[in-house]
């Protein structure tokens, strides 16, 4: 999450460490005309996107998921298959997320750079890899932002103490390595593989390309140890750190690329149709269990079969 | 009716050995023709051939085709409801896009053609360009933009008709409407510079022999003398119309986003995609490319007939 202290400062608001505080300083920040920029389902707003072609239409669903593992849900259930956006936590985080549009009139489609920076969005929570942008595409706000943890969803424990879940998500991509006869190759890019995650590689590689093109280059590298020594302030690490430590990864199942699209097709529904979120979050649940199970059968995997 | 079939099979023989002497003599010209030939088939025949044999087959790639016979057009016409819709839109597409672009670029051509020659010029770049200028469409994401900066909400919520930004490209309602008047004006180009090159190869002569003859208007002139002059451009026009018409699919992809929400802006191309480069069922989509084949041929061969008729 990012945010204009400056902005924040002369509104005499504190960084929202949940949702709920976020929601309650909605007003005073609608109230100045200004607004939140929280990820959307409408069109991308995240800078790797953004860079590429700024009028993304790519769903962005980072903050549903975010809310979905917060709220204790999963995307799949133990075996992958059978999607479980559909039980009670997923409808709860669907109805919540759609709620921030249709309710509370947070824009659908926006440019975060240009609105944090021209002070409209004084509050945003994107990629961290804005903070590259950031950082050279804004000169006049140097100094006047700084980037926290992403707002949490409260619990109380049953000694009466809370904590703060604030779970995000992660999804990876994967290299398949297609079996050949020929042992060499097999074990030479293998090798090739240890060698470049390696954290003195990830080092190397993320020192060298800062110094060739700048601060705008700041490598994000996967490797944790190797992440604690690129050029990143310590406090900065700290923060990412927090972060990385409540972070989920997200299966990828046979038929899982049915799993995004349809959840992107029921929020712009409601968002579009002001359609009631509970109905249509189980109608395209449907959806996506069917092309789960037919993938699993065209593999020849076990499908699901009631509880 | 044996003796029939014998009689059949001999004269077939015979006309074989015929051809085959008489290619053997023109070897030459076989020569000649062999490296476009050779090309033709490795890039064109091959691959619709490939294609087509796909398409009766499971296959993904990886594995080998296991053969499925008629299976996977049978559940691409009776089961795949994405399919239908893809084919009303693309056909939606077609039908309002392809002849009304053809008749306007011809429309268009017409008149310029009147013109002062240095107008005349301008006015084939301004039609021109946006063909050559390529993936120039994504300007109109600028104009319909969801957010309340983009052109289109911007100018209607300043005029008062709308209070909160439209989302154009991700609402179902806005998305084929809004694809159809880009396509329609991407389309313009290619046909409108064969069409302009048409009327300006016409013979000035055969204008002045058919008002000799009795041509009493502009149109009698432009039915009578105009249009089957420019038979091969009318031919060439239609043709690239159909073909890019039914290959719709980075505009919509572009615009609307891959995939369009609910299918929305989906194509028979943009469905085809799906099948073969998300899900890598490359025997679905090899039948689907086998329908767009058989389609484009049909709609081809219908506007030949067409045009055989022009100026009779």
């Amino acid at each position: 999450m990012f945010y204009r202290t400056d902005v924040m400062e002369e509104l005499g608001l504190e960084v929202p460490q949940t949702w709920q505080e976020l929601i309650e300083e909605m007003p005073t920040i609608q109230g100045n005309n200004l607004s939140v920029g929280i990820p959307t389902a409408a069109g991308s707003s995240a800078t790797a996107t953004a860079s590429t072609s700024i009028m993304s239409n790519v769903p962005d669903l980072s903050m549903y998921f975010s809310l979905l593992y917060q709220y204790g849900g999963d995307m799949y259930n133990e075996a992958g298959t059978k999607t479980r956006v559909d039980d009670e936590a997923g409808i709860r985080a669907f109805d919540d997320y759609v709620r921030y549009f249709n309710d509370y009139g947070i824009p659908t489609i926006y440019d975060f750079v240009s609105r944090f920076r021209s002070g409209e969005m004084p509050i945003g929570i994107a990629a961290y890899s804005t903070y590259n942008t950031l950082q050279v595409s804004a000169p006049e706000i140097r100094g006047l932002w700084d980037f926290t943890l992403i707002p949490g969803t409260e619990y109380t424990n049953e000694d009466g103490t809370t904590y703060i879940d604030r779970s995000d998500f992660i999804t990876g991509s994967a290299t398949m390595m297609i079996s050949t006869d020929n042992q060499t190759l097999k074990d030479n890019s293998w090798e090739f593989m240890k060698w470049w995650a390696e954290p003195d590689t990830q080092v190397q590689f993320g020192r060298e390309i800062e110094a060739l093109l700048g601060a705008s280059a700041r490598y994000a590298t996967a490797n944790r140890d190797a992440f604690s020594n690129l050029s990143w302030s310590s406090d900065d690490i700290e923060v990412l750190n927090a972060q990385w430590d409540e972070t989920k990864g997200i299966r990828e199942v046979p038929g899982g690329y049915y799993t995004g699209r349809h959840i992107s097709n029921a929020i712009r529904k409601v968002l579009n149709d002001k359609d009631d979120s509970r109905e249509t979050i189980i109608d395209y649940s449907i959806k996506i269990d069917e092309e789960i199970t037919k993938k699993r059968k065209e593999f020849g995997l076990p499908v699901y079969e009631g509880e | 009716m044996k003796e029939f079939f014998d009689k059949y099979v001999i004269l077939r023989k015979h006309n074989a050995k015929v051809a085959w002497k008489k290619a053997k003599k023109a070897k030459m010209c076989y020569a000649f023709l062999a490296p476009y030939a050779i090309l033709f088939t490795m890039f064109y025949v091959f691959p619709v051939v490939a294609s087509i044999y796909f398409s009766f087959t499971y296959y993904n790639i990886l594995e080998s085709p296991r053969f499925l016979g008629l299976n996977n057009y049978i559940s691409l016409i009776l089961e795949d409801d994405i399919f239908l819709m893809a084919i009303k839109n693309t056909l939606m597409i077609a039908i309002i896009t392809g002849p009304l672009g053809y008749i306007m670029s011809f429309l268009f051509a017409w008149l310029i053609n009147e013109l002062p020659r240095w107008v005349r010029s301008v006015a084939v770049i301004i039609f021109y360009a946006p063909s050559i200028a390529g993936n120039c469409y994504v300007i109109f994401s600028v104009f319909f933009r969801g957010d309340a900066y983009g052109y289109v909400n911007a100018f209607l919520m300043n005029i008062g008709i709308i209070d909160t930004p439209i989302l154009w490209f991700i609402n179902p309602t806005y998305m084929l409407p809004i694809c159809m008047v880009v396509i329609l004006w991407m389309s313009l180009g290619t046909g409108f510079l064969s069409f302009v090159a048409g009327l300006q190869g016409i013979d000035k002569s055969q204008f002045e022999a058919g008002y000799m003859d009795g041509i009493k208007n502009r149109w009698q002139e432009l039915w009578f003398i105009t249009l089957p002059n420019m038979k091969p451009m009318l031919m060439f026009g239609a043709v690239m119309s159909i073909t890019t018409a039914f290959g719709v699919c980075d505009v919509t992809m572009a615009l609307c986003g891959y995939p369009s929400t609910d299918y929305a802006a989906r194509t028979i191309v943009t469905h085809l995609f799906d099948y073969g480069f998300t899900r890598f069922e490359m025997g679905y989509a090899c039948a689907i490319a086998t329908i767009l084949f058989l389609m484009m041929i049909l709609t081809n061969k219908a506007v030949q007939y067409l045009l055989r008729r022009v100026g009779t």
